[in-house]
């Protein structure tokens, strides 16, 4: 029985605690991170080409409690040092009408000397060898501190070397002076306790995808996980915080008028997640596929793809590009994923038991589309190709790139092989595909998939048209 | 939020079940396991944790110094969920946020001091084992065991070996030792511990390759594999630890042979396309020094996978006394699938040799590169000799010997082969052969 009792407090407590914790939902931050941008390969196409810099940082949401004083001063102390102050928006819970008239960001103090400087005008003791000295701070440096003795016509200034003759300085207790603050003049009806719900954008927050893949010895089996590891270098900690990742698109994708950029993906983490400041943390960004079927696919391209290059202006040139002697075909390992959208661009590690061994076989950035995630194994040399355009027609006045594009390719391997071709809508990120003797599978926002199981000694050849607008 | 009925279920469930609950027994012999490289180690480290009845454990471990989260993979979870992992820098302290310094002249005469705009203090370099604190949950409470994957480039090794003959220099006893250096400020109390005598990097692409080739059912072409050799079960503190490699190495025999060997393995070029160089390995011509060598049967079985380190060849005199007779590197890449070690210990005297290249040809369109050698060993003893020549396949990974005209060429390594011949008394005999190097398939 007393087991029982104990166990029912105990039960009770835990139920407290959770209703605590749980409502209002909305009362633990929400922290939106965009992920590291995706490195170019290519020179061309960059800022200076009509590029722009991609979102990056957080957006934080938090909700404090604060004291609004008579005279309408909030202090809202332990924000982000990176704060971009000016995407600072305050709602107030408390009184919905109250107003910003005023806002300043102090920085924090994380020196010494800016821990002093913080204090002056307040009563500080200096300790020297020849006793204590009680004034108000006057100012602060490296080397000195300056303070203000005494009063009435023995007032007077007193110069501190820091250096041997400062042996301690005592402060007054600050109410998180020292920390990066907000502080705001509201224009409120009501002074006193108020909830506020402050939203900013920082920077030193940032995000990455890392996967891992354990093969079993034969290679049919997969264990795969996707982990988004993300750095917290804000200044701020973020307890319990409801977390958001976004996945970024192509650095240099430049938004026009006559085109939509791809839609980021955003990733919620079910639970809540500790961002400690200077914490690296890694959240599961997927649930860990165990014992998963491991295929094994050749891919093809016939050439290496070039749209990064011709994002901020089309390509018209009929003649470039036509891949002769470029192509490349490599083995890769595919596991199915339960994803409706291309995975995030992140490392892979492959791995693979053998006997009581684990075996590293590579470090590989991860190939997606939409329900599959590839890796990458080592080149082959089974696959001749052959890509060319079959026509190809440039209408300057219509704006547009007319072209219809053969790829032929041969298994020349002793077995079946399933092969992916990859090709490429390079010219300009607006397209359309026209026709195609095969059903493509979208890879990417210029990436197209053909696959086709190709006997040994077969050839397949696989025909699609596109037109690009602009 | 949790409603009060499902409190009380809890609660009564709780009450009605049996009052202790029996961890679960952890796996047995379940250890660490470290591969060391000759670059960098693959740890696989073992952790254990109790997964409480309120289904959720923080644990907090100490990995390598160096080692990051993002360094971090779990690659066996032991049937739990992992949700989330998170390290500290490793002093332990937050990165603190960046300080601008800004200068202003003092007086005329001093230069006005440059703007130091963002200047970013580099991080301390980590000094302290980094703390990895991950969230677990299990399907019921117990004792789990999950395991870690990093590479840390603080564990070290060398190898080293001593043969030990008698004055009749018929047998020698091989006995070798692997110094391993853990600097990485954790222990390894129990680690199952293997050694691949090559770089992880290119391990790792081989392994690839093999690999590849397995899914596509093909031939890999190329070298042989470094062989992974089994150490056992150590206790790695922090600090140099040395194990025995060949404790029970039987004797081995032993004979004198005189080795021609005038190129060695430096200018062995791993390439796949052969260097086009003219010049390579007849500027300056090769010597013409033959050596006095003792010739050791390597025990394929016992020798699989061995690391390849220097060697003494000691003789163990009727005093006492151990004396060296010569110094040579044993297991090396190069001759990783020999079937002999050779020490030399000094000149031949009356036999020397002479290596001439007759042609060399290259040939674009077909992707060969031919070149013909001619050896030259002279004996001025009264007796015949037999001579090893040892030869080395320098230009590339790819070759075939198209032609030779000693009997029998042994492949010793990936770019090494060795004739054997005998010299008759006060002559003279000639080798040649032909190598050809190829690059990119002979179709596509």
């Amino acid at each position: 029985m007393g087991r029982c009792t104990t166990l029912a407090g105990l039960a009770a407590l835990a139920a407290l605690a959770a209703i605590a914790s749980a409502g209002p939902e909305s009362s633990r931050p929400k922290v939106t991170i965009w992920a590291a941008p995706v490195p170019t390969a290519t020179i061309y196409g960059g800022l200076s080409y009509g590029g722009h810099a991609p979102v990056t940082g957080a957006l934080i949401s938090e909700r404090r409690d604060v004291d609004v004083s008579a005279s309408g001063e909030v202090r809202v102390p332990g924000v982000a040092a990176t704060i971009d102050a000016a995407s600072v928006q305050l709602r107030d819970i408390t009184d919905p009408s109250a107003t910003i008239t005023e806002q300043r960001f102090i920085a924090g103090a994380s020196t010494p000397t800016e821990l002093l400087q913080r204090h002056a005008g307040n009563t500080i003791i200096v300790v020297t060898p020849k006793g204590e000295l009680t004034g108000v701070l006057r100012s602060a440096d490296e080397q000195v501190i300056v303070i203000e003795i005494g009063s009435g016509d023995q007032r007077r200034l007193q110069i501190l070397r820091r250096d041997g003759y400062v042996q301690d300085v005592r402060l007054p207790a600050g109410a998180g002076m020292d920390k990066p603050s907000l502080v705001w003049k509201l224009a409120s009806k009501k002074q006193g306790k108020h909830t506020v719900e402050l939203t900013y954008r920082a920077d030193g927050m940032v995000w990455t995808a890392d996967y891992l893949a354990v093969l079993d010895e034969p290679g049919t089996s997969i264990a795969f996980s996707a982990w988004a590891t993300v750095k917290n270098t804000t200044g701020g900690t973020y307890d319990n915080a409801e977390l958001t990742l976004v996945s970024a698109g192509p650095a240099n994708l430049a938004a026009t008028s006559n085109r939509a950029t791809p839609v980021p993906t955003r990733y919620a983490i079910a639970k809540p997640v500790h961002l400690g400041s200077g914490q690296s943390v890694q959240v599961e960004l997927l649930p860990t596929r165990l014992a998963a079927k491991a295929r094994s696919v050749i891919t093809y391209e016939a050439m290496p793809d070039p749209s990064l290059g011709f994002q901020a202006y089309p390509n018209t040139d009929c003649n470039q590009f036509n891949g002769v002697g470029m192509g490349r075909s490599e083995i890769a390992v595919e596991v199915d994923v339960p994803t409706k959208e291309p995975l995030p661009d992140g490392r892979v590690r492959l791995f693979r038991k053998k006997a009581d061994r684990l075996e590293v076989i590579s470090e590989e950035q991860l190939r997606s589309s939409a329900g599959l995630a590839r890796i990458r194994v080592a080149p082959n040399n089974d696959i001749n190709g052959e890509r060319r355009a079959v026509s190809c027609n440039y209408d300057e006045r219509l704006r547009t790139v007319t072209e219809k594009i053969e790829v032929k390719i041969e298994n020349k391997a002793k077995r079946a092989s399933e092969i992916v071709i990859r090709e490429f809508a390079w010219r300009w990120p607006v397209w359309r595909l026209d026709s195609e003797d095969v059903k493509s599978a979208r890879a990417g926002t210029q990436t197209l998939e053909y696959r086709a199981t190709v006997p040994p000694g077969g050839k397949k050849t696989v025909t699609y048209a596109v037109t690009y607008t602009w | 939020m949790v409603s009060r009925p499902a409190i009380l279920a809890v609660v009564l469930a709780a009450c009605a079940r049996t009052p202790h609950h029996t961890p679960q027994s952890v796996a047995p012999a379940a250890v660490d396991q470290l591969t060391l490289y000759r670059d960098r180690t693959l740890v696989k480290q073992r952790v254990e944790l109790d997964i409480p009845t309120a289904d959720k454990a923080t644990v907090t471990v100490r990995v390598p110094i160096g080692v990051d989260v993002e360094d971090v993979v779990i690659v066996d979870r032991g049937g739990l969920i992992v949700s989330e992992l998170r390290a500290t820098t490793a002093n332990g302290k937050a990165i603190e946020p960046r300080i601008e310094v800004e200068t202003e002249a003092t007086s005329e005469d001093e230069e006005p001091a440059a703007e130091e705009e963002d200047l970013e203090t580099p991080p301390p370099a980590p000094t302290t084992p980094t703390e990895i604190t991950f969230v677990a949950s299990g399907p019921k409470a117990g004792r789990y065991a999950l395991y870690l994957g990093y590479v840390t480039d603080r564990i070290q090794w060398d190898a080293a070996y001593t043969m030990t003959t008698t004055p009749a220099r018929s047998r020698v006893t091989l006995r070798g030792a692997i110094a391993i250096r853990n600097t990485t400020g954790i222990a390894f109390p129990k680690a199952r511990t293997y050694v691949i005598d090559t770089e992880l990097g290119a391990w790792r692409g081989r392994l690839a390759e093999q690999f590849g080739a397995l899914l596509s059912g093909t031939a890999m072409s190329g070298g042989s594999l470094a062989e992974p050799r089994a150490l056992g079960t150590l206790a790695l503190g922090t600090g140099e630890t040395r194990v025995e490699l060949l404790p029970d190495d039987p004797a081995r025999p032993m004979k004198s042979v005189l080795v021609y060997d005038p190129i060695g393995t430096k200018l062995d070029h791993g390439g796949s396309a052969p260097i086009r160089d003219a010049a390579l390995g007849v500027v300056p011509p090769a010597g013409s020094r033959v050596t006095e060598s003792f010739e050791v049967a390597r025990a394929q079985a016992t020798s699989a996978g061995l690391p390849g380190g220097p060697v003494r060849l000691l003789e163990r005199r009727s005093d006492g006394m151990l004396a060296v007779l010569g110094e040579t590197r044993l297991f090396d890449a190069a001759t990783r699938i020999a079937g002999v070690d050779t020490v030399a210990i000094g000149t031949a005297d009356g036999v020397t040799g002479k290596r001439a290249r007759r042609e060399l040809t290259i040939d674009d369109d077909g992707k060969r590169l031919v070149e013909e050698f001619v050896l030259t060993l002279t004996n001025k003893r009264a007796t015949p000799v037999e001579v090893v020549l040892r030869e080395h396949l320098y230009r590339g990974q790819n070759w075939t010997l198209a032609y030779r005209s000693a009997l029998e060429a042994e492949k010793e390594g990936p770019q090494q082969i060795s004739i054997r011949t005998t010299v008759p008394a006060n002559g003279e005999t000639k080798i040649l052969y032909v190598v050809v190097y190829t690059w990119e398939p002979a179709t596509k």
